[in-house]
């Protein structure tokens, strides 16, 4: 049988699996499913846990070392693969991080030093890393598909501060990289994934409620404890069934981003038609 | 018939949880069956860390939520328990 998504033989690099609760290591586990050779990327103290959870994917994948503040590490990343994989058929990135006093109430006060480090690993380290690798991805069969991780960033999200910036940054740079990259046949897009209880989540203060609002509200619900959700529109624009969409960002959140919640009565509360037809 | 999840005991829980946080850092002493696991000098980095090596070596996967408040020795008995089902 022949997948809709025809990603049998594509080799991807993921970064961003810090443990197996990641939406990475989630994206990963899909794509060795579907036949796909995976890398992983990591860093420091995180490379140790992404290697035990490296093994818990179907396969075991390389791991490779990457520094995104260090522009040494990723030259190296992009020559290594090259040297020994040839081509890259998508990326995904999912880094971000922030000093804690520049989330939340701290944006107001944050120092420069430490927000413009978080800046430099959130939102430039997409464009750095996707130049890098673009001519690994130049030559792929379906396209290069670059694909990064943001949030609804649309309006401000309390407790998130600097990140929320980050986040918006993450969106303005993913249309110019459309534009660049587009002409080489590298389309660049994001997911805003809706809040999924990971390691990086818990440095958002405010996460409980902002989840809580998600699964009361969204249409089609949410669950914070289940990265799955987010996967499928990742696996889509990695896949030859996006060749035609650049620079846009596609919503896993169960709708939330299209409403306004808080009013009338939640969809969490309503029986859903599916549920009522069997009443 | 056995299964291998019959060979993990307390004792042998115990020894990989205390070897594991004495590898991350924390003071041998304050490792003891009544601490509390989240008042150990760990941060989310090393919680996630030993918590990957109890799902890769144990095969059991313990909600974050079920950290909160729980004792070393608690915890060692929730993983055997888990890698009993």
């Amino acid at each position: 049988m022949t997948s809709l998504l025809s990603l049998a033989g594509r080799t991807y690099l993921v970064t961003g699996v810090l443990n197996n609760e990641s939406i990475a290591w989630h994206v990963a586990a899909a794509l060795q499913r579907e036949g796909c050779e995976v890398i992983l990327t990591s860093f420091g103290r995180v490379a140790r846990i992404t290697r035990k959870v490296a093994d818990l994917l179907p396969t075991r994948p390389e791991v490779l070392d990457l520094d995104v503040m260090s522009d040494q590490s990723v030259a190296s990343l992009a020559a290594d693969i090259e040297s020994r994989w040839g081509r890259l058929d998508g990326v995904l990135h999912s880094i971000a991080a922030a000093p804690p006093d520049a989330l939340g109430p701290g944006f107001v006060g944050a120092p420069a030093g430490g927000v413009l480090d978080g800046f430099r690993v959130s939102s430039y380290s997409f464009q750095q890393v996707t130049t890098a690798l673009a001519p690994l991805l130049r030559g792929a069969p379906g396209g290069g598909a670059v694909v990064g991780l943001t949030v609804d960033s649309t309006r401000a999200l309390p407790g998130y501060g600097w990140m929320g910036v980050y986040k918006s940054a993450l969106e303005a740079i993913s249309r110019y990289l459309a534009l660049h990259l587009g002409p080489a046949g590298i389309r660049v897009n994001l997911v805003a994934a809706g809040p999924v209880e990971t390691v990086s989540a818990r440095g958002v203060g405010t996460f409980s409620e902002l989840a809580e609002q998600y699964e009361r509200w969204a249409p089609l619900g949410w669950d914070r404890t289940d990265p799955a959700r987010v996967v499928g529109a990742v696996l889509f624009l990695l896949s030859d069934l996006s060749r035609q969409t650049t620079g846009q960002v596609v919503h896993a959140d169960g709708g939330m981003h299209a409403v306004f919640g808080g009013v009338g009565v939640p969809p969490a509360a309503t029986p859903s038609p599916g549920r009522t037809a069997t009443v | 018939m056995s299964s291998p999840s019959s060979q993990i005991t307390t004792s042998v829980v115990e020894e990989r949880l205390r070897a594991e946080l004495i590898d991350l850092g924390v003071d041998e002493e304050a490792i003891t069956p009544e601490a509390k696991f989240d008042k150990l000098d760990i941060d989310s980095l090393d919680i996630a860390d030993l918590m990957a090596m109890v799902v890769k070596e144990f095969n059991v996967e313990i909600p974050r939520s079920e950290l909160a408040d729980v004792t070393v020795g608690q915890l060692v008995e929730r993983i055997v328990a888990g890698a009993s089902h």
